[in-house]
């Protein structure tokens, strides 16, 4: 009777069994195989092209605020552009933005949620890398497409690569060098190189693909990078390594032994030559390729098209994201409009007539504003929109007229928006518009790098000669000034004007070492100009202004450490990276 | 344990079985509302036999088989062994019995299917047709006497429904609702015999004595009670788990709307945390133990109802009235049949059955009204100017000046008037027009409360519950028909027919058939649904998906946070005002916007939610007796449908602008109030869910003298349909379970189970886990040698130990499959555009093709070890009782993320199964319950502490062991360690430099500890403070006092070691974005120098602009309150009317009238606003809260 009642059971148990495992398969399903894998992607030329643009989109958007509000930092900076941060720009409004609390106390590692506050998402360069080398990994399994494209591809990849690693080392200094898309069986703890390897390294990739790259691109492919584009990140690479930051015997903080992952250990004049020849070597290229200074005797509008028309032959790269910007370059928009140019960027400019302009720093009334502000050169007017005053580089135009501007800049009340000059640059004859394309590397850049090689190799002939070329574009007269020390100040000067807003200064005017880079530039007493109005109304129409001075609006931050970018403080943590010194 | 048989499958069969199911489930549900008695059984049931020589027993038995009939007889009274031939054709029991005893000195009875075989001494010599005549020959000469009596308990309550046997015989009865009987009893009966569920059986040897008073003793609690299990019931006495259950009572009042609420405090060892007080939305998240996952997706606790796996949503949806009761299982002995589910507990609702008898009529109703438990206090405009003006001067910023308010401002908002006196003086209107200006009440600067504006009213809230419950002999019902509705708070919500306050309402049907179909088949049949309809409204797309708790609550709160006091005037004369004309507010650039929170409530889009839930379930056994003893097989079928559809509508009202004449400022102009269209999208989300369930399982269970054996072996298949899934891959789930339970002399217990069971998420070859669980008790008072007293009545221990599992590892499905690219990407990074336009048009956009997901190619379930250890002792006469528990508990295999892996690798790496955490702690549970005089009382306590360590996360080396997770509980608060204030520019000039906002502090700024002494204030001072936002204690009370019909329940509950951190946005920063809203905790807390000289402690720091990411907004222990607290959550006072002759003649049975008050009292630290329940999730730190609600309700039920 037991054994029969065990048996029993038993059977039963195994019947139950077997209805389970037969049912398993109809039970457990799997979704069918329609996932697209790498293999996928790199199967047709078609399909490897969205791989290609998503590394473009990636790597170029470095320094650029496309996203409305990135509370994740991902990107980089959020509520605010680098002109916010360096002081081209006056950050007065959104205190809760990055640029705000950058420019009021400066960047830190760990912002106290453990996420760093810095001009940089770290980690999105990396991100950008891994697909670039995803790309050059893989191009080779698509069937339809020529060797001699695959290499041209990843020649591409290459430069794209180069132009970020040129971007973290004018940021960092020396930084990891990632040459393959990792993964957890290799050895990933890879710590930072030296400025001297990552350097090469830049130069190296950019040597290898100006070798492969193409001079130009059929209509449909324009954008994509050329030959001149790998010359041109060379060249500026080189340009960053000779100036006196990194070109220098001690470096701006002490970081001990590894006083070699911010400085070169020696000021030699020779990566002055460098700089020289690369940037000869761009110029060369464009004038081969038809790529030159607008210059058709009016300058507002050749200085306007060169920044701002998508396009134009001055550009030999431009960040085609073609999507409305987040709104922090457009006047149009709150994030743009509510903070103007400061009175640091303003004192920059000259009179179109190449002399000084002085500003009050009493009460003066508005008339006098209005006389001054006319007077001043073309680049001013065609970046800048006045108060009062409807918009110089979008001239007739409702949308860009005094009244217009006025009303977009509405946040918080509408007081004090104009500051020394509301954000229109990038818009020229835009209209409703709402997206451009943001210059990464314009032909004027290399004869201003020139001026200032030749300058500090100096040989002032050149150095009026390539800086002359870029001011009577301005419509500005030749310099004739051949005192080292002066030139310098007048290229540093030509620098800020023309590349206004184009994310040069923020690193220029450290890599400069300016003096007065804690004292007015980036930090200390922040000036602009303040207007009076009517009835206590608000700006509309030149007739709503009674007054303005020119007054300081809040204190900047400054301290030696923001020479350089703070690592994140989680990366510190996982124990690879050295950060910068004093953070 | 892998199997690989290639078998034909029977799903196939599995379905068509169930659709035949389905039909006769329909038919059922037909004739429901009948109950079945049938009668005449035995005349009507034909029996045929054809048996020679076989025994007298052998043809008993071959009519047991046959039929329905069993025989009870005493061996010495019948013949069994006496041979006969016996050939019958069609015919009724009877002629077959007349034929079997023919010649015999036996008589026979049938009752029914009960036949009672007996000797009749007088009788047996002349009787040859025995039933009637036994009745006759009674009647004419009464043999037997009449007892009566009434069953009470200790307490002198009666006992209704006691059995009251002569023992050795079925000669008894069953007493009344009084707890009264009377039956007639042969002369000879010698021994009564009074049993109840739960009482001690008594026996009483008779005399001469006709009636009978008796008092039943109570057993040790719960003894002879049953409890629900996993796939069973077992006798609460010799259950070796840990499980805890509550009836239908205790949940029945919390008059809630859902049963994860009426739940809190209910049982020892669940913890709840609310999310929101919103009708519909106010569902509390319930752990079991606390929490031993790092994952917060995977914490929540299986839920079973009447043994198949549902949701919270349901859970959340069934109608108390249909519940017999909760059972929660705590350890892996419970728990370890769930296998691969069962790791964080497992919660089971069975609900009501039918019982044989007539029909008993349930109503019930109840209405009441609900309120806010507590309100933030806004902060008026007075203070708030000057506060802020307090604030720019501090901050010491030029660029806020503008914001600074002027002495006439002030003046204003002190006095409720747009202009001064001098101002007014000044204008060019007539006397009577100034006059009237200089005494109308603001339009610019005016002062609200636009929290109590929008918060502060009642709403009402009802309850109907019909419900019918009975049976005949063979089926047994259980109907019930509830509703529910309850609704939001909003004031004003009715202004221009915008109609945007939240409600929930909700109808619920069940219907549960247990049918008898033979002796050994039994079905049980059931069928329920709950209809919900909620309303609210809908977030802002930007803060991620509209219809989800953070967007919506946001939109409920932002507009009254991110505004100072006088933003907007509301609704003035019956219209609604949502900006000054153009320009005209002088208060414009200080954030005087004109729109106020109640027009931002009432323009916004509403979505209706219709949720539909249809359950269906069949259960088959069949008590395979014949082939032993004890054996029974059951199949269960169960489908559930659940349909969601929304409508998302927008109600556009009548808004306007409003102005001051500028001719005469003392008239207020109104413009615009024209209505637009309105507009309903239907199906604005529209889905369907289904499962089905499919269950066989072997039962066994016998006693072999002493010993107690059970056996449960069970296979189980379930699949969910849901078209979120991912890949639209319905979800399986296939396994078995088995139990194995022993007990000697109910002295010793052991129990062995086991579950196996997997899921298509996991990597084929691997979907199956295995897991088992042992445990054993002993019941030391049961031990012969064990001194009876009356000081310790019970005492027992009970062990257990094994493994469980958790699939709900969180992330994706099927994290398995081989890593994958996806088209697109993030915002503008997701393509490019290559092409040559000069900004004429757009180039072609090519979008972007990027690595996504990483695949983990061996990725599996989360694995619990439980072990746990009780403690049962019952004291004096049981009236104290004890049980205590220790547990422990190691989860690992949690998915988690490779926290070293430095970001330059560029690319997420999968998770894996790397995370550990361990969870430690103790339930204490401790009753009294007695009676001075005629009022009885008891007092339940409860405590259970739950403290979880993680053991692995695989983080950096961070230089200090504070900056860890690891070695900590999850969700430990860190931040800085706040030591006061500095009070003075020496003191804040003399301090560690602060890597916090740029080093900026000042007199007022909160001073922190260098905690590693390195001179920074930076986050490697970061050290844990406060705990977690769960707390580690929980403690409950109920008290009970009973007086005749009167009697007042109530429950405390209180948890402690909880923390609730206040640090973001709007609740701790004051002016955020240079315009938001201030409290008075803020202002009346805030540092001042002149608090600072007098010695008071400040519990804010200094007024500022811009608290949040500063010096003062860096998380620290000032911002994290703690959340204990000791709560009034439910307190009812009801009276029964017994059966008096007044309700007897109206057929009523019971009556009984309550009055109820939920979450009436709160003690606690936290600060008013924030209620202790509430979690932190959903924005509730940033200030995005529907508050908690009180309720008072009263209500009636009747029996009929």
């Amino acid at each position: 009777m037991k054994t029969e009642r065990i048996s029993q059971n038993l059977a039963i148990t195994l019947i139950l069994m077997i209805v389970m495992s037969a049912c398993q398969k109809d039970f457990l399903e799997k979704p069918q195989g329609s996932d697209t894998t790498v293999d996928s992607i790199f199967s047709t030329s078609l399909k490897a092209q969205s791989a290609i643009a998503l590394a473009y989109s990636q790597s170029l958007a470095v320094g650029i605020t496309l996203s409305g509000w990135d509370g994740n930092r991902d990107y980089g900076l959020c509520g605010g552009t680098l002109a916010n941060i360096s002081g081209e720009v006056n950050d007065l409004k959104y205190n809760w933005g990055d640029s705000w609390k950058i420019q009021h106390s400066g960047m830190t590692a760990d912002d106290g949620s453990g996420k760093p506050l810095s001009d940089d998402g770290f980690n999105f360069n990396f991100k950008s890398i891994r697909q670039n080398n995803l790309v050059i990994e893989n191009i080779d399994k698509v069937v339809d497409m020529s060797a001699v494209e695959k290499e041209q591809v990843k020649a591409e990849m290459k430069t794209l690569i180069a132009y970020r690693y040129e971007e973290m080392f004018k940021r960092y200094g020396g930084v990891p060098l990632v040459k393959k898309s990792l993964n957890t069986k290799d050895s990933i703890k890879i710590p930072r190189a030296s400025l001297e390897q990552t350097l090469d390294f830049i130069l190296t990739l950019c040597d290898e693909a100006a070798l492969v790259l193409p001079d130009t691109y059929p209509e449909k492919w324009k954008g994509r990078v050329t030959k001149g584009v790998a010359l041109a990140i060379k060249a500026e690479a080189l340009m960053y390594a000779a100036r006196p930051l990194f070109n220098s015997a001690t470096p701006y903080m002490d970081l001990g032994a590894n006083n070699n992952l911010i400085c070169f250990g020696n000021a030699d004049p020779a990566r002055w030559q460098k700089a020289l020849d690369a940037n000869t070597a761009v110029l060369d290229w464009t004038h081969a390729n038809n790529y030159r200074i607008i210059t058709t005797g009016s300058p507002l509008d050749d200085y306007g098209t060169a920044v701002a028309t998508p396009g134009n032959v001055e550009v030999l790269l431009a960040y085609k994201s073609q999507s409305a910007f987040g709104g922090y370059y457009d006047q149009r928009s709150e994030g743009g409009g509510s903070n103007g140019m400061s009175f640091y960027q303003m004192s920059q400019y000259l009179k179109a007539d190449g002399t000084e302009q002085t500003w009050p720093t009493e009460i003066t009334p508005y008339a006098d504003y209005a006389t001054r502000i006319q007077e001043m050169e073309p680049r001013y007017k065609a970046s800048a929109g006045a108060a009062g005053i409807d918009a110089w580089n979008n001239p007739n135009d409702t949308e860009w007229n005094s009244t217009a501007m006025s009303n977009r800049s509405t946040w918080e009340g509408r007081g004090g928006t104009e500051a020394c000059g509301r954000r229109v640059k990038f818009w020229y004859h835009a209209g409703t518009r709402d997206w451009f394309e943001f210059p990464l590397y314009r032909v004027a850049e290399f004869y201003l790098n020139l001026a200032e090689a030749y300058n500090e190799l100096g040989q002032p002939a050149m150095t009026q000669t390539n800086l002359n070329v870029i001011r009577n574009r301005a419509g500005l007269p030749n310099i004739t000034e051949s005192n080292q020390a002066n030139l310098r100040k007048m290229i540093q000067r030509e620098w800020a004007v023309e590349f206004y807003e184009e994310n040069h200064q923020y690193f220029d005017v450290k890599h400069w070492k300016l003096a007065d880079i804690g004292n007015g530039i980036i930090g200390g007493p922040k000036l602009s100009f303040i207007f009076t109005y009517i009835n206590g109304n608000f700006g509309l129409v030149a007739t709503d202004y009674i007054s303005y001075i020119t007054q300081t609006v809040y204190t900047g931050f400054w301290k030696s450490n923001q020479y350089l970018t703070p690592f994140p403080q989680q990366e510190i943590n996982k124990g690879y990276l050295i950060q910068n010194p004093g953070y | 344990m892998k199997l690989k048989l290639k078998e034909r499958d029977i799903f196939q069969c599995f379905l068509k079985v169930f659709f035949v199911m389905r039909i006769t489930l329909f038919f059922i549900l037909v004739s429901s509302m009948f109950a079945f008695s049938i009668n005449g059984y035995s005349q009507n049931a034909k029996l045929s036999l054809n048996l020679r020589n076989v025994s007298v027993s052998h043809v008993l038995k071959a009519i047991e088989e046959q039929s329905e009939f069993i025989f009870f007889y005493q061996d010495q009274q019948v013949d069994l062994n006496r041979n006969i031939n016996i050939i019958i054709v069609d015919k009724p029991v009877n002629e077959i019995l007349d034929q079997l005893f023919e010649g015999s000195d036996n008589v026979y009875k049938i009752n029914d299917r009960q036949i009672i075989i007996g000797k009749s001494q007088e009788l047996s010599k002349t009787i040859t047709q025995p039933v009637e005549r036994i009745f006759q020959e009674e009647v004419q000469q009464p043999k037997t006497k009449t007892l009566n009596g009434k069953v009470t308990d200790t307490k002198g309550e009666s006992i209704p429904g006691t059995t009251i046997l002569i023992k050795g015989t079925t000669i008894g009865t069953i007493s009344d609702i009084d707890g009264k009987f009377t039956f007639n009893v042969p002369l000879d009966a010698k021994t009564l015999t009074f049993s109840f569920v739960g009482m001690k059986t008594l026996e009483i040897q008779m005399g001469e004595e006709t009636t009978f008073t008796v008092s039943l003793e109570e057993m040790t609690i719960g003894i002879g009670e049953l409890v629900v299990v996993g796939y069973g019931t077992q006798k609460k006495e010799t259950v070796t788990g840990s499980v805890a259950s509550v009836g239908n009572k205790e949940l029945l009042q919390s008059p809630v709307s859902n049963i994860s609420n009426a739940l809190v405090g209910r049982i020892v060892g669940l913890t709840a945390l609310q999310s929101s007080g919103e009708p519909g939305d106010d569902a509390a998240t319930i752990m079991i133990r606390g929490v031993s996952t790092l994952n917060s997706s995977g914490q929540s606790p299986l839920v079973i109802i009447d043994g198949v796996e549902s949701s919270f949503s349901i859970l959340n949806a069934v109608d108390a009235n249909e519940i017999e009761n909760v059972s929660v299982l705590k350890d892996a002995s419970a728990t370890a049949v769930y296998g691969v589910r069962g790791a964080n507990g497992v919660i089971i609702l069975t609900t009501k059955r039918g019982k044989s008898g007539s029909p008993k009529i349930n109503f019930s109703s109840n209405f009441g009204f609900t309120e806010l438990t507590s309100k933030l206090k806004m902060l008026g405009s007075y203070e708030y100017a000057k506060y802020k003006n307090e604030a720019i001067r501090y901050d010491n910023d030029p660029s806020l000046n503008d914001y600074l308010f002027t002495d006439d401002e002030i003046w204003k908002f002190q006095n409720n008037r747009d202009y001064t006196p001098t101002e007014v003086e000044s204008m060019n209107i007539t006397p009577a027009q100034k006059a009237t200006l200089l005494a109308q009440p603001a339009l610019y600067y005016g002062s609200h409360d636009y929290f109590e504006e929008q918060y502060g009213g009642t709403a009402p809230q009802q309850q109907y519950n019909l419900n019918i419950s009975g049976g005949g002999d063979r089926v047994r019902y259980f109907t019930s028909l509830g509703y529910f509705s309850q609704a939001g708070l909003f004031n004003d919500s009715g202004y221009g027919g915008a109609d945007i306050n939240s409600f929930y309402k909700r109808y619920n049907f069940r219907s549960n058939y247990d049918i008898d179909v033979t002796k050994n088949l039994k079905i049980s049949a059931g069928l329920s649904g709950q209809f919900a309809t909620n309303g609210g409204i809908l977030g802002s797309s930007a803060d991620g998906d509209i219809t989800q708790s953070y967007s919506r609550h946001k939109a409920m709160m932002v507009a009254i946070l991110d505004g100072p006091p006088y933003v907007g005037p509301g609704i003035i004369d019956g219209k609604l005002v949502n900006g000054y004309v153009s320009f005209t507010n002088p208060l414009e650039a200080k954030a005087g916007w004109g729109s106020s929170p109640v027009g931002n409530l009432l323009l916004r889009p509403y979505l209706t939610t219709i949720n539909t839930n249809l359950n269906a379930n069949i259960k088959v056994t069949h008590t395979l007796d014949y082939l032993t003893k004890g054996l029974s097989v059951t199949g269960t079928v169960s489908y559930n449908d659940t349909y969601i559809k929304s409508v998302y509508r927008t109600q556009p009202i009548p808004t306007y602008s409003v102005t001051r004449n500028p001719d005469n400022p003392s008239e207020i102009l109104f413009y615009g109030g024209s209505v637009g269209a309105a507009s309903i999208t239907d199906n604005y989300k529209n889905y369907k869910r289904r499962q089905e369930y499919y269950e066989l399982a072997t039962n066994y269970k016998r006693e072999f003298g002493k010993h107690a054996v059970t056996g449960l072996v069970l296979v189980n298949a379930q699949k969910k349909y849901d078209p979120s899934y991912l890949y639209n891959v319905p979800s399986g789930l296939i396994g078995m379970a088995s139990r194995a339970t022993y007990s000697f002399d109910e002295r010793y217990l052991a129990e062995v189970d086991m579950g196996y069971n997997g899921s298509e998420n996991f990597p084929e070859g691997s979907r199956f886990g295995f897991f088992p669980a042992f445990s054993a008790g002993w019941i030391i008072s049961n031990e012969p040698l064990f001194p009876k007293s009356d000081i310790v009545s019970w005492l027992k221990v009970r062990g257990s130990y094994g493994e469980v599992g958790n699939d709900q590892i969180g992330g994706n499905r099927f994290l398995y499959l081989p890593s994958t690219w996806g088209y697109g990407g993030d915002y503008a990074y997701g393509g490019y555009s290559f092409g040559n336009t000069n900004g004429g048009s757009k180039d072609p956009f090519y979008s972007g093709a990027y690595e996504s997901t990483v695949g983990n190619p061996f990725v599996t379930w989360e694995r619990a070890k439980k072990a746990n250890i009780g403690f049962e002792i019952n004291f004096f006469k049981n009236r104290l009782t004890f049980v205590g528990d220790i547990f422990q508990e190691k989860r690992d295999n949690i998915l988690w993320s490779l926290g070293t892996v430095p970001s330059i690798v560029g690319a997420s790496l999968p998770k894996a199964n790397i995370g550990k955490v361990t969870n430690k702690g103790y339930e204490i549970q401790l009753g009294w319950n007695d009676r001075i005089g005629k009022v009885a009382y008891s007092i339940k306590s409860n405590v259970a502490y739950a403290k979880n360590n993680i053991e692995y996360m695989d983080e950096p080396a961070y230089p200090y062991d504070w900056m860890n997770e690891t070695g900590f509980s999850l969700g430990q608060f860190k931040g800085l360690d706040a030591n006061g204030f500095y009070n003075t520019n020496e003191e804040a000039l003399n301090r560690p430099y602060s890597n916090i906002d740029g080093n900026h502090v000042q007199p007022g700024d909160i001073r922190y500890t260098d905690i590693n002494g390195d001179g920074v204030i930076d986050s490697k001072d970061k050290v844990p403070i406060g705990y977690s936002n769960m707390p580690r204690y929980s403690f409950n009370s109920t008290l009970n006092i009973g007086y005749k019909g009167f009697n007042v329940s109530a429950l405390f509950i209180g948890t402690a070691q909880g923390s609730f951190p206040i640090a973001s946005l709007y609740l701790l920063n004051p002016f955020y974005m240079n315009a938001g809203t201030a409290e008075q905790f803020q202002y009346y807390g805030r540092w001042t120098p002149e608090k600072a000289a007098q010695g008071i402690d400040p519990t804010f720091p200094r007024a500022s602009m811009r608290t949040y990411s500063s010096q003062n907004g860096t998380f620290n222990d000032l911002w994290l309150k703690s959340s204990d607290f000791i709560r009034l959550k439910n307190i009812e006072v009801s009276y029964t009317f017994k059966n008096t002759g007044l309700l007897k003649r109206a057929g009523i049975n019971a009556l009984r009238i309550y009055c109820t008050g939920n979450n009436l009292y709160t003690w606690t630290n936290l600060m008013d606003g924030l209620d202790p329940e509430q979690q932190n999730s959903g924005g509730a730190s940033d200030g995005y809260l529907y508050p908690m609600v009180r309720t008072y309700s009263f209500g009636v039920n009747i029996q009929l």
